[in-house]
């Protein structure tokens, strides 16, 4: 999802009315980004509920994205209120594995949230993912402990067995692998986290083992 | 079991009586730490124990009890068993069929799996060093303790300087109490509890606010983890008693995500305290409504920050602002707030049950009470350490530490994350409080602790730190979100040996701008690093300057991999072992590393058989001898 605002190339004022917003956000959303070009097609009925298409172009499959359960999110909060943004947001990532550009317009329009400022908090913390992500999530800790015991080679290591770089998703969608500041288990460095799982002590010899494990 | 509610201090003494008796019905305690080992196979002992013990039908008298950190990370999986009080590292779930028998039957240490001291096996917990010179006081239940289990915890005595607060002191009293015990501050920056929360007392207004910041983001720090996992309810009980105090009726703990056990164990104690009335309208009939919510940070470090944790909470970029007002007068939405660290409030109720006299008598004037240390890095027994203030780091790194392994030898130790400094040697045997520390040129920060020894590269550690502080800067102020920016680059290029001879002063200057000039303590503190190695490891960068060599053999672009001819048998391993093939030779013969390809991995070093020991590493240039000896490269 590309916001008009931020990076500074383009500047346009969301005025209030939600369909210029959408319309908005679907122009800019099917700009290419990176590799991939996330196209939004038309509105479509599924089961009964309407439902956002987009290309998936990793698969080259479509994938349709259900806008209900974003909705439950947003009325499970109860009253809406600016507080309600980042836990609405941490939930529907829960929910989709990331940020859909498509879905967070319905919340907007929903919630009367601020769609700008739901693109800044997004794009803020580094929780928040405005990309689809691989199945499974590699954490490497380049934290303290684990950079003095060898956490760096750790992490050339995974570059070199993904054939991706930090922050990237393997070409098969298998692995998304980002490096975080400290995993708070220091005692075990080096450490990776593969989704909610610690792998602590880890050589450079052993992470192949460990990524056969996840498929 | 039921839900009655605690309405008087005398119920819940009666309850904590009840509960202390229900405990002593099993006749021995099995203690499985299962927070930080649940990653090493904690999960499977617990279930090896439960099961084998119901086969030999003792599940009646031996309690399995599932607790937060017991300390010793170094051995995970870690068991204690009370009441012998043994102490197991390294345990399997193959070693239970022993433990029972040897143990739970018969009352006798399993020598296979105590802990080993000069030849010595050492038993018990309190006689193995790491636990001899630890003082500990607010991790007493950590660990001992079912952190899942409000009943437990009110066996141990949670709770009871909650009722003592809200029935029988006034909130004035309370913040008296507290101040006269000088707590200050665990987060970092060391200010007296008791006086900010009079400021927050004081402030106008009916709603107020309390946050319990537990966005604990130095690397290198868990000691906030280790308290919500291990001991929760103690955190809740210290925010009772600090919301009482200002009078606030609402409280948040902001928790990060990345701590996923955490959030857990806080929310089942959160939902057990509200089921026995601890949370929520007239607690103990006094009058007096509180409630805490969770919320769950989404990760930017710039957030344990007071004024940008309030703007995260309040669903905004995580971005501080100037203070004044500070967050006592205007906070969370415009209100009165008050901020502590978790384990700030972990010690209010010590304070409360015990005295400000009790408390003040442990520590030194330039920090009372004990501080918790997260020990890692090159050290032996890496865990969780709590020490009265004024402990010497010679007592923290060698007497508890135990050391650094393999023979390596004390280079400095990291304190306070990257807000703080590297401490050198010739401060082994300074004690350690606020004030020292601070003397120093590091500071007390939340309390991790790095140890680091002649192989860790210190401009390679500042450089490090800054990365962190600059990727984690908010870009709110240009001294911070562009002066670290522009001290990376140089810490880079002494890296790369592309520094000039200037580069220094320039670092200098700069450091000392971005301190004086940022707008939150992130910005204040990122030059710290910079500035005490560039202070007591100078020699460091000039060897990487002038030299351009690195002493600690880190940084790569500095460092080559050579084949001394006249060692090399021709083995081939290194040759095997080579990830970009840079390594050729014909068998039996001499290998040679093309220094073309060589990506300075090391992994040829490492395969080299030491009885050949034929690959060596250089930082910087080769001497002449060794020149001669090199091969004529092909190009």
């Amino acid at each position: 999802m590309h916001f008009p605002f931020g990076d500074g190339t383009k500047h346009v004022i969301i005025r209030k009315k939600p369909n210029i917003l959408e319309k908005l956000l679907q122009i800019i959303a099917g700009e290419p980004i990176g590799e991939y070009n996330p196209s939004i097609s038309k509105q479509y009925m599924l089961s009964g509920e309407l439902c956002y298409r987009r290309q998936n172009m990793q698969s080259n499959k479509e994938v349709f994205l259900d806008k209900t359960t974003a909705l439950k999110i947003c009325e499970s909060m109860g009253r809406i209120t600016s507080d309600s943004l980042i836990p609405i947001l941490q939930q529907i990532q829960d929910a989709y594995g990331y940020l859909p550009a498509e879905i967070l317009s319905e919340v907007s329009k929903h919630t009367g949230l601020n769609a700008n400022q739901m693109y800044g908090v997004a794009t803020f913390y580094e929780q928040f993912h405005l990309e689809p992500r691989g199945r499974h999530t590699i954490k490497c800790c380049r934290g303290t402990a684990c950079h003095v015991r060898g956490g760096r080679e750790i992490i050339s290591a995974l570059e070199r067995e993904l054939e991706v770089e930090e922050g990237q998703t393997t070409e098969d969608m298998r692995f998304t692998f980002e490096t975080v500041a400290c995993l708070g288990t220091c005692f075990l460095a080096p450490v990776i986290m593969i989704n909610n799982d610690y792998y602590g002590n880890v050589k450079p010899g052993k992470i192949k083992s460990i990524l056969d494990r996840y498929e | 079991m039921s839900s009655k509610k605690i309405s008087s201090p005398k119920e819940l003494k009666k309850f904590a009586q009840q509960m202390q008796e229900a405990r002593q019905e099993y006749r021995c305690c099995v203690l499985i730490c299962m927070t930080g080992c649940r990653a090493l196979g904690a999960a499977n002992v617990a279930a090896a124990f439960r099961e084998k013990l119901a086969v030999a039908k003792l599940d009646k008298e031996v309690a399995v009890v599932e607790t937060g950190c017991i300390g010793l990370c170094a051995r995970a999986p870690v068991v204690l068993i009370e009441p012998y009080e043994y102490l197991y590292g390294g345990v399997k779930p193959d070693d239970v069929d022993k433990i029972i028998e040897t143990t739970i039957r018969n009352g006798e240490p399993v020598e296979s799996l105590v802990s080993i001291e000069d030849g010595k096996s050492l038993p018990k917990i309190d006689e193995v060093g790491f636990y001899k010179e630890q003082r500990k006081v607010v991790l007493g239940n950590c660990g001992r303790i079912d952190p899942k289990n409000i009943e437990d915890a009110i066996a141990c005595g949670c709770y009871e300087a909650a009722a003592k607060a809200l029935c029988s002191m006034t909130p004035e009293e309370v913040i008296e109490e507290v101040t006269k015990a000088d707590l200050r501050g665990r987060g970092g920056a060391g200010f007296s509890t008791g006086v900010k929360w009079g400021f927050c007392r004081k402030s106008p207004g009916n709603e107020k606010y309390l946050i319990c910041n537990a966005d604990e983001g130095d690397p290198g720090a868990f000691m906030d983890r280790a308290l919500k996992e291990g001991d929760p309810h103690r955190v809740i009980e210290g925010m009772m008693i600090a919301a009482y105090a200002i009078g606030a009726s609402k409280g948040f703990v902001y928790v990060r995500a990345e701590y996923p056990i955490a959030v857990e164990h806080i929310g089942i104690a959160l939902y057990q305290a509200r089921q026995y009335g601890l949370l929520g309208k007239n607690i103990f009939s006094s009058g007096f409504d509180f409630d805490i919510e969770v919320r769950i940070g989404a990760g930017a470090f710039v957030c344990g920050e007071e004024t940008a944790l309030i703007a995260s909470l309040e669903g905004k970029r995580g971005m501080p602002r100037p203070r004044p007002p500070f967050p006592a007068q205007s906070g969370y939405h415009g209100k009165p707030t008050n901020i502590n660290n978790v384990e700030t409030f972990a010690n209010v109720p010590l304070i409360i049950n015990k005295g400000a006299k009790w408390y003040s008598s442990i520590g030194t004037k330039g920090g009372r009470g004990t501080k918790i240390f997260a020990l890692a890095g090159k050290v032996n027994n890496t865990g969780l350490v709590e020490v009265p203030m004024g402990s010497t780091l010679r007592q923290i790194v060698f007497d508890i530490g135990g050391g650094i392994p393999e023979g390596g030898k004390f280079k400095a130790a990291q304190m306070g994350g990257p807000s703080g400094g590297c401490v050198p040697e010739q401060f082994l045997d300074l004690g350690i409080d606020y004030d020292s520390v601070k003397d120093i040129g590091a500071i007390m920060g939340s309390g991790g602790l790095i140890v680091m020894d002649e192989s860790t590269c210190m401009v390679d550690v500042a450089r490090y730190f800054l990365q962190f502080c600059q990727s984690e800067s908010c870009g709110k102020c240009t001294p911070c979100r562009v002066g670290t920016k522009d001290m990376l680059h140089i810490l880079d290029n002494i890296c790369e040996c592309k520094a000039a001879a200037d580069d220094l002063n320039r670092l200098e200057r700069l450091a000392d701008h971005v301190g004086k000039a940022s707008l939150c303590g992130l910005g204040q503190t990122a030059p710290n690093p910079v500035m005490t190695t560039l202070q007591y490891f100078r020699n460091e960068y000039e060897d990487h300057i002038e030299r351009k060599q690195c002493p600690a053999f880190v940084c790569t672009t500095m460092l080559s991999f050579h084949i001394d001819p006249e060692r090399c048998t021709g083995c081939g391993a290194c040759a095997r072992v080579c990830p970009v093939e840079a390594i050729s030779g014909e068998k039996k013969k001499t290998h040679v590393i093309d220094q073309g390809i060589c990506i300075r991995c090391g992994a040829c070093l490492g395969a080299c058989p030491p009885r050949f020991a034929a690959v060596y590493r250089r930082s910087g240039e080769l001497t002449r001898y060794e020149k001669q000896k090199e091969p004529k490269s092909k190009n």
